[in-house]
């Protein structure tokens, strides 16, 4: 859906964007402006301070969304740590880090591949809050893959895997 | 894209300093030894040519022709036969040039004694920087690197070695009064003692001076062909003394008594012709070297060397770099997660290739000014270090 891999048949629109029709480029440079992506392994540069890898997709871009980000940073709690080495800060702080990437350019679209995977309860609910919160507050989509039935009614739409194969 | 990937290419090489250093500094090093070869090649071509030009010619033993340039200019310790004073007088006597006695056969520690005549040092340029030339049998002056090695001044002493760990009862050491230290030329001078003649012939034991026989009857042993033997109760002096300079004799033929060399200096390139065919027969046992000659064919032998060397250097610097080209490719595929990222999240191939290749230009670069920094350091302190190792 992001545009990662080209489908043999059929198109992917996103909003009123046909992916299938763009060129390579251009369906990077959407992705890159339109899209924001959390992976399952949050996927941080280790070498990177957090801010860094926040700013990480704008410096490509040359987006200027620094003071966005920051107030991004402080309202998922991580504000404190902006200077901070991605490679010396914890799980729940990568996974925070890794949402505010995602949503600092105000995308229109965020997918969030198995974002609570490997959390406790609590903490899962606190992350889904957080990206509910956070999709709301930039009015983006949110598209969330998960294998955690129990996430299931908390979204107003989803669909099962299965439901395709049947 | 530019700013982009120069600053994710700075942030990682600065967030593995330890490696990045690592890798800059190897490839410093194979870089800068060939540089640094060159130009330390060069100062000693410089430093050597010089002296060697301005040794017009040098008579010798017959032997080795660079063994002679080496002990004659440089006072390296040469396996060389010596050639009696006589030749000395000879070459004088044919008013075709002036000759400079050189006597380097003795040390002071390591450092070599070379006994000479005042016009050595009119005709190296040498000039004191403290105290007064030799005037007294016994004295010596010393050369800039040696006086503050050892903190030799005009004043202190200096003993002269025994060149035979085994000669027991053979020349003693002699005392020597420093009486002057040369001021520093970035020549072999710096590192020699300068003594007169007559003193390089008291420390090989052609001369000696002891209490008067005459006056203790009872330290004579007998009189035979003319010569008073005495035993061991007479005192043999280890240093000369107003008070007993007068005691001091010499022994056997001066014009037998051996020298390292004599620098010859002609009058004119007629002179420099005629001296040259006095010596040439091979039946001689002794021949007139021309140093630069010498050198230049010393040099066109280093050469040969030097080029063979770069040819090694070369293949090291070709392997360096096939090491460094290996070790970033495999840094590149350990981080195919990290690249892969940057792709998803939108990052063009060619920044991410831009990325890569600012990285190795970073390492490369500080390889290379590290590279740099080592030549120039080389280059700048060329001619000392030279100087030091030919010293």
């Amino acid at each position: 859906m992001a545009g990662l891999l080209k489908p043999q048949r059929g198109s992917i629109c996103l909003g009123s964007t046909d992916l299938t029709a763009l060129s390579e480029a251009e369906c990077r440079a959407f992705r890159l402006r339109q899209v924001g992506l959390v992976f399952q392994d949050f996927a941080l540069l280790d070498y990177l301070t957090v801010g860094e890898n926040i700013l990480l997709p704008q410096r490509f871009t040359g987006l200027d969304c620094r003071h966005a980000a920051q107030d991004l940073a402080g309202h998922l709690e991580i504000g404190h740590l902006w200077q901070k080495p991605a490679a010396q800060i914890s799980q729940g702080e990568r996974q925070r880090v890794a949402i505010a990437r995602a949503l600092a350019h105000e995308p229109r679209f965020l997918f969030a591949d198995e974002p609570t995977a490997s959390l406790d309860a609590a903490r899962r609910d606190r992350v889904i809050d957080l990206l509910f919160e956070s999709a709301a507050r930039t009015s983006a989509c949110l598209v969330v893959v998960t294998h955690d039935a129990a996430l299931l009614p908390r979204f107003p739409q989803y669909a099962r895997v299965e439901d395709f194969a049947r | 894209m530019i700013a982009a990937a120069l600053h994710l290419a700075r942030c990682y090489v600065a967030r593995h300093r330890a490696q990045s250093l690592l890798l800059a500094g190897a490839f410093a090093l194979v870089t800068a030894l060939p540089l640094c070869l060159r130009v330390l090649g060069q100062a000693v071509e410089t430093v050597m040519r010089a002296r060697a030009l301005s040794t017009p010619l040098v008579l010798g033993s017959r032997g080795s022709a660079l063994d002679l340039m080496l002990k004659a200019l440089y006072f390296k310790q040469q396996p060389l036969p010596s050639l009696p004073t006589r030749y000395l007088a000879e070459v004088r006597s044919t008013g075709l040039a002036a000759a400079i006695p050189i006597d380097a056969r003795f040390h002071a520690q390591g450092a070599p004694i070379i006994g000479t005549e005042i016009e050595y040092f009119s005709f190296r340029h040498l000039r004191l920087a403290e105290g007064r030339m030799m005037t007294r049998l016994g004295d010596c002056v010393v050369g800039a690197r040696l006086a503050q090695k050892r903190s030799l001044h005009p004043g202190s002493a200096l003993f002269s070695s025994q060149e035979q760990v085994f000669d027991f009862a053979g020349v003693y050491p002699l005392k020597m009064r420093i009486t002057g230290v040369l001021a520093p030329t970035g020549s072999a001078d710096d590192e020699a003692v300068f003594v007169d003649l007559k003193t390089s012939r008291l420390i090989s034991g052609a001369a000696h001076g002891h209490d008067d026989v005459a006056a203790q009857p009872e330290s004579v042993l007998k009189q035979e062909n003319g010569h008073t033997i005495a035993n061991a109760s007479v005192r043999m002096y280890q240093e000369v003394t107003d008070e007993n300079l007068s005691s001091f004799h010499f022994h056997g033929d001066e014009n037998e008594q051996p020298l390292s060399a004599i620098l010859i200096l002609p009058q004119d390139a007629k002179s420099e012709a005629l001296l040259a065919g006095r010596y040439l027969k091979e039946s001689l046992p002794v021949h007139l070297i021309c140093p630069s000659e010498v050198f230049e064919s010393l040099m066109s032998t280093l050469f040969q060397v030097e080029r063979l060397l770069f040819l090694v250097l070369g293949i090291t610097l070709a392997a360096a770099l096939a090491v460094s080209a290996l070790v970033f490719t495999l840094s590149f595929r350990l981080r195919g997660r990290e690249f892969q990222t940057l792709s998803d999240l939108g990052i063009s191939p060619a920044a991410l290739r831009l990325t890569k290749a600012l990285e190795i230009a970073l390492v490369s670069g500080a390889g290379l000014l590290m590279a740099g920094g080592l030549t120039a350091l080389a280059q700048l302190n060329a001619e000392a270090w030279v100087k030091w190792l030919l010293a």
